[in-house]
Formats: structure tokens, C-alpha cells, sequence
């Protein structure tokens, strides 16, 4: 008999239903499946076989087919053992073929007949809502992250026989089995204020003017940053203030990066969603793919967790030219697309990259009594950092060591919730000039955009010409000196650029100063 | 051949016999001068320099016959040292002078001899002065003074500046600058005072078509065209740690004083100090705060009686003399800024770079009021425009003096 279960398969961050077909007839006894399957995908006979039996149901000698349509897509992981054994009892006439119309099953099955967790049943769940189904079946170890979909209900079962008793049940039963949950998201959501309050403020930050105006602007802009100074003066605190000044996920960008942390595996358990902006900071010894993503089956890398969030390097320079050039096209492209032997996959990556070094090997540059480093050190130092890694970071500035006096007697500096205040009005601003055009932030403007959303007054385009004969810039610096002084415009509420935005905007630029003072 | 190409050409000769040193040829000639003049006593090395001038020495030493050099040789050097020489001087004489200078000129390198009247004056008046020297670039004029500008290899913000400033005021009157083209202190020096539009002379310690260190080939390119390099070891020698105290010699000899700008206590720079006092050059030296290891061979040099250089003026007043016409200033900002600018300007350091923090703090202790960070940035980068600061290293800043006081 025939039988037809809908299941799904996840393609990098998205997600694919799956149509998992059963068919047993008489025969030799063979257990067949097809559609592209991987090793793990045809393992799950022996697990359904073994779970069935300790279910108490015998699977009769007969001719098992098992086919995955649509069958040019590459299946992958154990979420389908589940579907399957749901097909097999369909076709052995144990469950009517009605039962499981509309409904999503996906899980991984354990030999004593128990659901297991799996990952990437978020973008599952949402995609299954939009093409319209009415229940998602998951384990019952995912249930909070499926939940955090909305709009479809959600069971989340612990056993095989739980999955055989909820089919078997009428409509009004199966409510009654299983009660929707009553989570409201937006109720959730207003609670994340409660853990925004352990995040560092800065106004703990105890000094460091110019690195707080420069993390303001690229909170503002979604600017890429650099921060230089020695060792122990505070860059990584300033990374991790971060997140407080940075706008808070909305519902829509919370299940975006959401999706991608189910499918690396990554969601917390007890609260399936993220909605504080994380700060990662990977250690220099990452490994390319950990950073970039990738693996015979694609998993999302650092970057991709840091989408709309913060990619923080610490020590720059230490992660090597090689990996840093791996950056190169995410940082413009952002997203990644990983080609591997399964197919390939796109993940987004728009993150903020907020860098940090020493200014030079031993850290104390340009403190003369300390720093023992030949300016060819230095030289080499830096450049490890390769230029076109360089001509992507719009900001850049120094973190300096703060006198013992300040820390003794420390003053408060401006909260991040006021800094907050100034960045969220600065990203309304840009919500309305870029409306309808798909571009959220003045960093991710076009060179014809720059060119017309940024005009210069006469006063203005004098300034630039000063500042291009004493600097030489190249175009591209000069198109990102512009988003930047537009951000700053932005901050201080101004609909032109003025000669002051600019000159801020040049005082923040990376560039041939990032090496030397002379 | 020219005459002066001959000249060149034996004392090249001369100089490239391996193991015959200046010593050695002032002994020679000594002896030779005692037969052709019958004189008794040993001359000074000074008159021997002197009377080498012109002399033809080297190539009489060329063509002289075998017997009479014989003879020379053990009138110099006994009979034992008489022979050794005398082989090493047969051995030479099967090379031919001419086509080693020839070869040497395709390497558009020239070589001065001490028998050359174009030799440098000043050079020819101290202890074991060099045989002779190759240069690219143009030696100094005799009448030119000259000042040798020399420091630490990795000088601060402060020695960077005052290098810059000195030499640049040093070629700006007419001053020759001399150094090694060393890291740091003397390299922006010969940058400086070629920028300036004056001249400069750097005093190698490996051949002269050796560019050492690597990262001054943009100076080394300038000092061939406007200025010069000489070196008194073959081209294609490299650079040897044992080569860089004699060639300081050079340095201290070629100048009329010697002026550092900053060294640590032990520094290499102190040998050329020790040149000089000895070849009785003055010693200027910068002063510096005296916890500033930086400062302290300086500090040192003063203490020991050196002469303090406080302003550019200073070293220019010991060539020339008082100039009546210098007008004082008062310290104030120059004009045409706007009260912020001004402020932020007098808040700066010339030679101590400050963060944005800093200067904040200098302004709120000159004034009691807060700027915003945006607005201090903002003027910051204006007088970095208008060419009255500069940033020293990222986010760090200084006050660049106004160029019309020095």
C-alpha cells in the first residue's frame, strides 16, 4: 500500500518540504530507499526497523520502498527517520493515510522507540507555516524552538508511540492530547529587556572619547570598525558594550538569526530565541571553515552566527592574512555561498566587523620609554592586515591606556541607553531614506547612491578637496568617508552633511594613518 | 687619461691591495720622502696627509723599480715586514689600475684618493683618516659648513620632530647635513634637509651601492641625485656590525660640529660623540626630560660639558654669527582659527602625542568646559588641514609649530 508523509530538508538556511513516499508490497524482503539519500538518511531503516519493534509492531517480510521527492534535492541528517516510520505505518494499514494530511513530521529516532532533538526545526517550522500546513510534528526536546514560529500548531512528541496515539486521534481529541501553547512572541519579546540588563554599559567605561563615538557611529551606520591601542586598555570590554547600544532584534530579524543558530545546533534550549545582538569573538586559532562555514553537509560558520550582529576580532593581525582574505567577499557580498559535493548553499552574513590590535608587535607603540619595536617590525606588523581587508572598515581609532588617577577615581561616561536613544533615531532616519530599496544602512549604500543621497554644499566640496590634496584619497576612501559623514549627519539629527560631519568623519578614516605618523 | 682620473686611478690601485692600510702607505711614503728630501726625523701622520696632495705617490709606488722598492720597503718596514709588503705590492702591480677604475665608473661610482686635491679638506686633518673614499652624488664644496645631524635608531615623536625641524632649519641657512642614513634620527634628518632643498651627505658603514637599511631606499635614491653617499669600503661590501663605529669617524670628520638629537646612555650615537671631541669638533646636544631613556646620553653629553641646542638657531649662530634681524613671538595661536581651534591648539603638545581623552582634560583645565567629542575631532582635523597639528600614531595627536618661528 501507498503512503505519503510531508517532511523537510534544510539547504544552507533554508528550509525545502519533502514529500516522503511508502510503498510495501509483496515480494522479497527488501528495505529500499531512493530521492538522493545520504548515509545517514538510509541508516535510519535499521533505526525505525528497531524502534517499530520495540513499539511492538513487527514490520512484515515484504517490499519496502521509501522514496524522497523531490528526488534531485540531497537529503541529509536523521530528521527524516521519524517521517518514514510514520509512512510505514500508514502503509501497513495500521494509521489512515487522512491522519497526516497538512502535518510536518520530523525527528530522530532512538532504538527504544524515543524522539530525539534535532537541529534546524525553526526554519522548518516557518517554512511549513507559509506553505500553509496546520501541524508541525517535532520532537518534543524542540518543542520551545518550534513554538517561537507562530501561526501553526506545534506538538512536540517524546516517543514513537506518542506519534501512533496522536494520529490515531480525531481532531477534537488531538487538542486535547497535546494543548496549544499559549507563549505569545510579543509578550516574549517584551521580556527581553529583563536580560538586556546584565549586558556592560558603557558607562563603565572609563575614559576612551574617541573610541565611544566611533562605536556610536558604527552601531548607527553598521559601520565596520577598528579599534588600535596596547595591550589591557579595555578594547574587548568596548566589543562587548556593544549589543546595549545596538538596536534590539526585531521579531522578524530574531527568527532570521534564530534559524541559522538551529541549524548550526546552537539554539539555547530553555529560550529558543535570540534576541540580544550577540558579540562573537572567535580566538585567532579558529579554523577557516569554522569561520566561514562549511563541512560535507554545510554548517554555518562564525560569521554566519554573527549575521546583524557583531563579529568581534580581537588581535587582528594575529588571525593571519589567509584567514582575513576569507573575509574579503563576505564582507561585500553578504552572505556566503558554500559549494560542496552535496550542492551548495547560501548563508547570510551581514555583520558588523568590529576589530581590534596592538599597534605594534609588543603593543606600546608609539610610547617610546616601552616600545622597542624597528618601525620595519611595525611595518610587517600591520602588514598582516592585507589592504583590501583595510579599504572595508570604515572607522578606525585608538584605545588609550587611562592614567591612575581616572581609575581611581573613575567618572561616569554616558550610558548605553542614551547612546542607544541616539542610534535608534539615527537608524529611523535611515529606514526612511532608503525605503523600498532593500538597503537598511548608510554602510551598505551603492557608489551611485553615495553619489546621491550625500550631496556636498560649495563649503563642503572645498573641505573634501583639502582633505583629498593633504591625503590623496582613492575613490573608494572617498565614497566612505561620505557614508560616514552622512551616519554622523544622521546622529546629530542633520539633513545635509556639514563641513563638520566631514572632518569628524576624516578624523575616524583607516587609511594611510593606520600605519604611521609620518 | 686626465690627470685627475690618474690620480684616482693609482690611488684605487693602491687602496684595493689587500692588507696595505692607511698606516702602511703614510710609513711608505714617509720613507720616500726621506730619501727625495733627506730629511732625518718621522714626519706626522697630518704633514704626511698633507704632502700626499698631488704627489703621484701611488703610482711612483706603480712604476718604481724592483730594487728601489726593495729598498723602500725595508727603510719602512724592516727586513722582515720589508718582504711582505714588497709581495704584496709585486703581486698588485700585475693589475691594471686604469681598467679597475673604469669598471668601477660604469657603476657610475667614483672614488677620491687622499693624493686627490678633491679629497675633503676637513676629512684630511683627523687621526687615520680613510686612503680614500667612493661616492655616488656630489662631495661637499670645502667652503660649505656642515653640521652631522645623528640620534637614536627608533627615536620617539619628540626625536622625530626636532630631527625634522633642525635639519630643515639646518639646510634652510645654507648648512650641509651629515649622517649615517641610519633608522630613525639620521634618516629623517637626510630627508629633512634634502626636502628643505639643502644638502646632504650620508656616511655609509657598507659599500656604497649597498643600500643599508633597506626601508631608506627612497633617501638613498635622493642622496644620489642632490646629495651624496660615500662609503670607504669596496662597493658590494654588505653591512657589518664591526664597519659602523670607524665609519662614525667619518661622520664626526666630514662636519664642523655634530648635533644629537637623541640617545639612549650607551648608544652608538656616543661613539661618534667621542670622534669628534676627539678630532676637536663641538657637540651639540638636544636636551630631553631626564626620565626619558631616550634622553639620556644627551642629558649626559650635556652634563659633560656639551653645547645645548635649545633652537635650530642655536647651531646656525655658531657659523655664522648673531643674526640682528629674528623678531620675537609671543606663544598664542596663529590667526584666522575659531575660538574652539585656538583652544584645542594651545591645549596641544609639540612633542607629546595625546588621545582625544587627553586633550579633552588640557581643555576643560584651560577653560573649565566640556566639548563634545564630535566638535574637538572636528577642530582637530582642522588644524591638522590647515597644517598646525598632525597625528602622531592613529588617534594620537600633536601641535606642529608654526614653520615662520624657527
Amino acid at each position: 500500500m501507498y503512503s505519503s508523509v510531508i517532511s523537510a530538508a534544510v539547504i544552507g538556511v533554508d528550509s525545502c518540504l519533502l514529500r516522503v513516499e511508502t510503498d510495501i508490497s509483496s515480494g522479497l524482503p527488501i528495505f529500499s530507499m531512493v530521492g538522493f539519500v545520504s548515509g545517514e538518511v538510509r541508516e535510519a531503516e535499521k533505526r525505525v526497523r528497531v524502534a517499530l519493534k520495540n513499539t511492538g509492531i513487527q514490520i512484515p517480510p515484504s517490499r519496502i520502498t521509501v522514496n524522497f521527492a523531490p528526488a534531485d534535492l540531497p537529503k541529509r541528517g536523521v530528521i527524516l527517520d521519524l517521517p518514514v516510520a510514520a509512512g510505514i505505518l500508514i502503509s501497513m494499514g495500521l494509521l489512515d493515510q487522512k491522519s497526516v494530511e497538512g502535518i510536518l513530521i520530523a525527528g530522530e529516532l532512538g532504538l527504544n522507540g524515543e524522539i530525539r532533538p534535532v537541529r534546524g526545526i525553526l526554519p522548518m517550522v516557518l517554512r511549513a507555516r507559509e506553505k500553509g500546513l496546520h501541524t508541525c510534528l517535532i520532537p518534543a526536546g524542540n518543542l520551545q524552538e518550534g513554538e517561537a514560529a507562530q501561526g501553526i500548531r506545534v506538538v512536540g512528541l517524546p516517543s514513537l508511540k506518542d506519534l501512533i496515539a496522536y494520529l490515531k486521534a480525531g481532531e477534537e481529541d488531538r487538542d486535547r492530547l497535546y494543548p496549544p501553547g499559549h507563549t505569545d512572541l510579543a509578550e516574549r519579546f517584551s521580556q527581553a529587556e529583563g536580560p538586556g540588563r546584565d549586558l556592560p554599559d558603557f558607562e563603565d567605561v572609563i575614559g576612551q572619547t574617541a573610541a565611544r563615538r566611533m562605536l556610536e557611529i558604527a552601531a548607527a551606520g553598521f559601520h565596520n570598525a577598528l579599534m588600535i591601542g596596547p595591550p589591557g586598555t579595555g578594547k574587548s570590554m568596548l566589543a562587548k558594550c556593544m549589543p546595549g547600544i545596538l538596536p534590539p532584534f526585531t521579531l522578524e530579524e530574531s527568527l532570521e538569526v534564530s534559524s541559522i543558530y538551529s541549524i548550526a545546533g546552537r539554539l539555547p534550549k530553555e529560550d529558543p530565541l535570540i534576541r540580544i545582538r550577540p558579540v562573537l569573538a572567535p580566538h585567532h586559532s579558529i579554523t577557516p571553515i569554522a569561520l566561514t562555514g562549511g563541512g560535507v553537509t554545510p554548517q554555518p560558520g562564525v560569521i554566519s552566527l554573527a549575521h546583524r550582529s557583531v563579529l568581534f576580532l580581537d588581535e587582528l593581525p594575529e588571525f593571519g592574512r589567509e584567514k582575513l582574505d576569507l573575509l574579503r567577499q563576505p564582507l561585500e557580498d553578504r552572505e556566503i555561498t558554500l559549494v560542496r559535493q552535496a550542492g551548495s548553499c547560501t548563508f547570510p552574513c551581514r555583520f558588523l566587523l568590529l576589530a581590534a590590535m596592538n599597534p605594534c608587535p609588543c603593543g606600546y607603540y608609539p610610547d617610546r620609554n616601552r616600545c622597542r619595536c624597528s618601525e620595519s617590525q611595525i611595518r610587517k606588523y600591520l602588514g598582516r592586515i592585507s589592504g583590501p581587508i583595510l579599504d572595508r572598515i570604515d572607522l578606525c581609532t585608538q584605545v588609550a591606556s587611562v592614567g591612575a588617577a581616572d581609575l581611581l577615581r573613575p567618572e561616569k561616561g554616558e550610558s548605553s541607553a542614551r547612546i542607544r536613544e541616539r542610534v535608534e533615531a539615527a537608524r529611523e532616519r535611515q529606514r526612511d531614506r532608503f525605503r523600498g530599496t532593500g538597503i537598511r544602512f548608510n554602510a551598505d549604500m551603492t557608489g551611485t547612491m553615495v553619489e546621491d543621497l550625500c550631496r556636498l554644499g560649495p563649503e563642503e566640496e572645498k573641505i573634501m578637496e583639502s582633505l583629498y590634496e593633504k591625503y590623496h584619497f582613492s575613490a573608494r576612501t572617498f565614497h566612505r568617508l561620505l557614508k560616514t559623514a552622512r551616519t554622523i549627519a544622521d546622529l546629530a539629527g542633520s539633513r545635509e552633511i556639514g563641513a563638520g560631519h566631514l572632518m569628524e568623519a576624516a578624523a575616524f578614516r583607516v587609511g594611510e594613518r593606520q600605519i604611521f605618523g609620518h | 687619461m686626465e690627470n685627475q682620473d690618474r690620480h684616482s686611478a693609482y690611488g684605487l690601485w693602491l687602496r684595493e691591495i689587500q692588507g696595505i692600510g692607511t698606516a702602511a702607505v703614510l710609513r711608505l711614503f714617509d720613507s720616500y720622502q726621506k730619501n727625495r728630501e733627506g730629511r732625518k726625523e718621522k714626519a706626522s701622520p697630518y704633514d704626511l696627509a698633507a704632502g700626499l696632495e698631488g704627489s703621484g705617490f701611488a703610482c711612483a709606488l706603480y712604476q718604481m723599480g724592483g730594487r728601489d722598492l726593495a729598498g723602500l720597503t725595508r727603510e719602512a718596514f724592516g727586513e722582515k715586514g720589508g718582504e711582505k709588503y714588497m709581495r704584496l705590492l709585486l703581486q698588485a702591480r700585475q693589475r691594471d689600475p686604469e681598467k679597475a677604475l673604469e669598471a668601477l665608473q660604469k657603476k657610475g661610482i667614483s672614488y677620491v684618493s687622499l693624493e686627490d686635491p678633491a679629497y675633503p679638506p676637513r676629512l684630511r686633518r683627523i687621526q687615520d683618516m680613510p686612503l680614500g673614499l667612493y661616492y655616488v652624488g656630489r662631495l661637499p664644496d670645502p667652503a660649505l659648513p656642515c653640521a652631522a645631524v645623528i640620534g637614536a635608531r627608533i627615536p620617539d615623536a619628540y626625536g622625530r620632530e626636532e630631527a625634522r625641524r633642525f635639519a630643515s632649519a639646518l639646510a634652510g641657512a645654507g648648512i650641509g647635513v651629515v649622517s649615517g642614513m641610519a633608522r630613525g634620527v639620521d634618516g629623517i634628518a637626510g630627508r629633512a634637509a634634502l626636502q628643505a632643498g639643502g644638502y646632504s651627505l650620508a656616511v655609509l658603514g657598507c659599500g656604497v651601492d649597498v643600500c643599508y637599511p633597506q626601508e631608506n631606499e627612497d633617501l638613498y635614491a635622493m642622496l644620489q641625485g642632490r646629495g651624496c653617499i660615500v662609503s670607504e669600503y669596496r662597493p658590494g661590501t654588505k653591512a657589518r656590525p664591526s664597519q659602523f663605529p670607524p665609519r662614525n669617524r667619518i661622520i664626526s670628520g666630514l662636519s664642523d660640529l655634530v648635533l644629537v638629537v637623541e640617545a639612549k646612555g650607551g648608544s652608538g650615537t656616543l661613539i661618534t660623540t667621542d670622534y669628534a671631541l676627539s678630532q676637536g669638533k663641538d657637540v651639540f646636544a638636544l636636551p630631553g626630560r631626564i626620565t626619558d631613556r631616550l634622553s639620556e646620553g644627551c642629558n649626559a653629553l650635556l652634563a659633560q660639558g656639551a653645547a645645548m641646542a635649545l633652537s635650530p638657531r642655536d647651531l646656525i649662530e655658531y657659523f655664522y654669527g648673531v643674526r640682528e634681524e629674528e623678531e620675537k613671538r609671543g606663544p598664542g595661536a596663529p590667526e584666522g582659527l575659531s575660538d574652539l581651534e585656538k583652544t584645542v591648539y594651545l591645549a596641544l603638545s609639540d612633542d607629546r602625542p595625546m588621545d582625544l581623552f587627553e586633550i579633552e582634560e588640557s581643555i576643560v583645565r584651560m577653560t573649565g568646559r566640556k566639548t563634545g567629542t564630535g566638535k574637538l575631532l572636528e577642530a582637530v582635523m582642522m588644524l591638522i588641514l590647515r597644517d598646525l597639528a598632525r597625528e602622531e600614531a592613529v588617534g594620537t595627536y600633536c601641535r606642529k609649530r608654526d614653520r615662520r618661528r624657527d
